[in-house]
């Protein structure tokens, strides 16, 4: 009658179950870019973070998710070369298959490896963009910290970036605290991409900003981190941003990371009581 | 012939913290084999594991034991232990699947969602396109909400978006937890179609379906789910 005759029942196969040998054979063959091993940095008992190490692929986005006080912005400032941790360490790729320590090396050259391949997005867009700078100016700096000097080319590339982030050309000459919250923050991102770094923190980059705001902002990092295959860190207390944007997730309480995994995994079946709870708290979208 | 995907002694078990810490055991020595070309049923009534099942096939839910394999030429790759950027290239290039609800982007048309795995696997706009909306047609839905985001869309609008999706690349593992659950029977038989095609060029479906036509026309084999364990 039809092919449903061939029934079988798959679970009756006396299938002993010994291990067959694996080989993880998906060849992924790129380094890591950054590493973090067992890194601490407590201001007092449970504030900051506790022994936390995690790796980084390039064009991977990792998604930091806990509550308020948790440590997450401390350990972004960490992992992104601005805050020393008191244990452990933060290791970047900064020429190819060679990692280094981020800590072990001098000031200045810290300064000037996240000057080059570090992207830095704060929460409030005005700790990251010169208030006395006009918008083409706030963009402009940062091609002129890596060595840009023509004066036309770093204007047109100013309007480039203005317009990828969706600001009209017209307000180039204009000071960034006339621009609203949203408005902002795309320029702090534009300052941000301008000089192509391969990495880039972003904490809470949607925090402030109203929900339709946010939604827009949202898709736009969404189209640059895809389009520029960017590697991220992004803080966030949203869990419906962590699932939009991220591949994984590391979810923190207290300082600890309690569960870490593959998004849709950590997100659909949360094996910690704090992730479950978090998760739970959510309502279904 | 050989499998391209075996599930090993799979178990799980829930443990919900939060209330109680109730155990809820839901898989339990489990073993599956697929093999390119055919389509496996997974059978048993409401609550008895099989989505469970095929998001553990998926890596959306983790197993606590046994063995998720999918072969890779000579190899096998152990789902169950990868990483997760490897869980990420094998269902961009390996693994398709269509679940019971649409969660897609917010604000991408229905167009862009059906094209996006394509793209994401380097295929062209130029290519991509003509393929969606002939996906989109395949499945009745209207043409003037090709370039509308669904959120606005009926629920079986949406679930033909979503089949769109699931079969715009040629997977060669195809996961469906109930395709056809929204759909009237003119629109399921569409998706029948699709199926029987998928078959035809040699994927290996692993699917849910509530409705027994559409298990006997589908179903090479049928896994027999254990009954819920009651406590
Ligand atoms: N510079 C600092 N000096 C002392 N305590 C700090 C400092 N920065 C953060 N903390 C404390 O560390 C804890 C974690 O803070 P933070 O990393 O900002 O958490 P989150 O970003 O998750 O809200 C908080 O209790 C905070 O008060
Ligand atoms: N993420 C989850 N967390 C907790 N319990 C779950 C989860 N997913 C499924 N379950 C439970 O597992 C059991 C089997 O569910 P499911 O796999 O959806 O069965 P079926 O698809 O056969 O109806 C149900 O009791 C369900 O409530
Ligand atoms: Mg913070
Ligand atoms: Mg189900």
């Amino acid at each position: 009658m039809n092919n449903a005759q061939r029934v079988t029942d798959t679970n009756t196969d006396t299938n002993e179950s010994k291990p067959i040998q694996t080989d993880n054979v998906i060849q992924l063959t790129s380094a890591p870019l950054l590493s973090a091993e067992n890194i601490s940095m407590l201001y007092a008992p449970g504030k900051g973070f506790d022994d936390v190490s995690l790796t980084l692929y390039p064009g991977e986005v990792l998604a930091i998710v806990g509550e308020s006080g948790s440590g997450k912005t401390t350990l972004l400032k960490s992992l992104s070369g601005r805050v020393a941790p008191q244990q452990g360490s933060v290791n970047f790729q900064q020429t190819p298959f060679e990692m280094t320590n981020l800590y072990e090396m001098s000031e200045a050259q810290r300064r000037g490896v996240m000057r080059e391949h570090f992207g830095i997005v704060h929460q409030h867009p005005m700790d990251g963009l010169r208030a006395r700078v006009s918008a083409g100016g706030n963009i402009g700096e940062r091609l002129m910290e890596v060595g840009a000097r023509h004066y036309g080319d770093i204007r047109e590339q100013a309007k480039t970036w203005l317009t990828a982030v969706e600001i009209d050309v017209s307000r180039i000459d204009d000071m960034p605290l006339t621009f609203s919250g949203g408005m902002q923050q795309r320029l702090q991102i534009a300052r941000n991409l301008v000089t192509h770094p391969k990495l880039v923190f972003m904490d809470e980059p949607t925090g402030g900003l109203d929900v339709s705001v946010q939604a827009r902002l949202l898709d736009l990092i969404r189209n640059l981190v895809r389009e520029l295959q960017l590697a991220v860190v992004i803080v966030t207390h949203d869990l419906a941003v962590a699932r939009l944007l991220a591949d994984r997730i590391m979810v923190m309480k207290q300082g600890k990371v309690v569960e870490s995994g593959l998004t849709d995994r950590v997100l659909d079946d949360p094996r910690h009581a704090y992730t479950q709870l978090l998760v739970s708290s959510v309502l279904q979208q | 012939m050989t499998a391209i995907m075996i599930a090993k002694d799979v178990h799980k078990t829930f443990v919900l913290h939060n209330q109680g810490a109730v155990q809820l055991p839901v898989l339990k020595q489990q073993n599956l084999e697929i093999f390119a070309g055919e389509c496996l049923v997974l059978n048993g009534s409401s609550g008895s594991g099989k989505s469970s099942l095929l998001r553990s096939l998926y890596g959306n839910y983790e197993i606590d034991q046994g063995q998720l394999l999918i072969r890779q030429g000579e190899q096998w790759l152990d789902m169950a232990t990868a990483e997760p950027r490897q869980i990420i290239a094998l269902r961009r290039t390996t693994i398709g699947w269509v679940s019971q609800f649409l969660r897609v982007i917010p604000r991408l048309s229905a167009l862009d969602i059906v094209m996006q795995p394509m793209l994401e696997n380097g295929i062209t706009q130029a290519e991509a396109k003509p393929r969606a909306e002939s996906l989109l047609a395949h499945l009745n839905v209207p043409e003037r909400l090709w370039h509308l985001a669904p959120a606005t869309f009926s629920g079986g609008e949406q679930q033909r978006v979503n089949i769109a999706r699931g079969f715009a690349l040629d997977y060669p593992i195809l996961l469906l937890d109930e395709p056809t659950a929204s759909l009237d029977k003119n629109n399921t038989q569409r998706v029948i179609e699709l199926i029987e095609a998928a078959k035809a060029r040699g994927a290996a479906i692993v699917g849910i379906f509530h409705d027994s036509w559409v298990r006997e026309q589908v179903a090479d084999r049928l896994h027999q789910m254990q009954e819920p364990i009651n406590q």
